[in-house]
């Protein structure tokens, strides 16, 4: 009774060391490739930005003289993109928008990003965000922002002042 | 017939002393006294008889007994007891850490390696999430629907950002500031964007 309890002891051991082990394997081997999928609304009505997160926005908008006062998010969701199917998003203004991972080469993964009428083209990155013009609703501008579903990386530090 | 007094303190003790039941001081004063009692080592001799007449009937008495299967027999009327769960595993661990000592130790070992070593591994790990190998995105290309009248404008940011502006034709052609550059003008036929322009261009206000 006592060797067969060992032998699960043991068994136990190198199931929960497999266990571990699995994840890391899983995600070697490739699969699905998350990407965030924000639709905003901006418009000039009123001065909202809703959540503060989208002051961020704002800045990029601002900095190429798009200027809008208010930035509201519609909706958020979070894609987990499976080669060669396409993930729907849809639009609040009947619009469907499309992701599509065409591919993934060399940890690389090519996406295709349809909003009717245009499509983009883009390789994933760690940094980086795709806007895409949803067209027009309710007197403002959608907009469908890509990022990636990561963790952005630290900025290096501002070296001291001499 | 009266007794003896000294009989009568020995006599109680005869019967013991037949079984070997008398410590060894006990034993000395009865055979002293036996040696000087001719009654109570008749006596002695009676309850030696007796009690090899009675060991000689029991065993009469058992060979008629058929006693295969006995221990069988009583295990089987005996009700299994089952101990609650902790104490099982406490007798359980109790007995293992017993007699498999060695196998409990490299078990406990293997299981502190995993631990220590496989754990901080997989929560510290920080690997490139599939997909992400490249440092910032980017954008290859923009293409419209045929037909459709707008105009893609792309502008991209240091950071890997990247805008994509739908200007209608229509209304571009009235605004300053806001018509895209003709190298991302689409293709009539294709409607792909060959070249995107890197540089700053200016959006306008909408």
């Amino acid at each position: 009774m006592t060797k067969r309890l060992g032998r699960r002891f043991s068994l136990c051991a190198l199931a929960f060391a497999a266990a571990l082990a699995v994840p890391g394997a899983a995600r070697a081997e490739g699969g699905k490739v998350e990407v965030m999928a924000d639709v905003v609304l901006a418009s000039n009505n009123g001065d909202k930005v809703d959540p503060p997160s989208l002051e961020e926005m704002k800045a990029t908008f601002a900095a190429r003289n798009i200027k809008f006062s208010s930035w509201q998010s519609v909706s958020q969701r979070r894609l987990a993109l499976e080669p060669n199917k396409t993930a729907e998003v849809p639009l609040p203004n009947a619009k469907r928008a499309q992701v599509t991972l065409q591919s993934v080469k060399e940890g690389e993964a090519h996406l295709k990003v349809t909003v009717p009428p245009s499509s983009t083209e883009l390789v994933l990155g760690r940094e980086g965000k795709l806007y895409v013009d949803g067209g027009q609703h309710q007197g403002g501008q959608l907009w469908l922002v890509i990022s990636p579903a990561i963790k952005p990386p630290k900025p290096p530090p501002a070296p001291a002042k001499q | 017939m009266a007794l003896n007094p000294a009989c009568q303190t020995f006599i109680p003790m005869l019967s013991p002393y037949v079984d070997g039941e008398l410590t060894p001081q006990e034993r000395v004063t009865v055979d002293h006294h036996l040696n000087v009692c001719r009654d109570c080592t008749g006596r002695v001799a009676d309850l030696r008889a007796e009690s090899g007449l009675i060991r000689h009937g029991l065993d009469l008495a058992a060979d008629e007994v058929d006693f295969r299967d006995f221990a069988q027999k009583v295990m089987a009327r005996l009700t299994p007891y089952k101990p609650p769960l902790m104490e099982r595993v406490r007798i359980s661990l109790s007995e293992m850490f017993l007699y498999q000592r060695a196998t409990m130790v490299t078990s406990l070992v293997t299981a502190a390696v995993v631990l220590f070593v496989a754990v901080p591994t997989a929560v510290l790990w920080k690997g490139t999430p599939e997909g992400y190998a490249r440092p910032q995105m980017m954008v290859s290309s923009v293409t419209v629907e045929k037909g459709a009248k707008v105009t893609p404008v792309v502008m991209t940011t240091d950071q890997g950002d990247a805008i994509i502006w739908m200007v209608s034709t229509e209304q571009a052609s009235s605004q300053d500031g806001a018509q895209p550059s003709q190298e991302k003008a689409p293709d009539q036929d294709t409607g792909e964007v060959k070249k995107l322009d890197q540089t700053k261009p200016n959006g306008g206000e909408l």
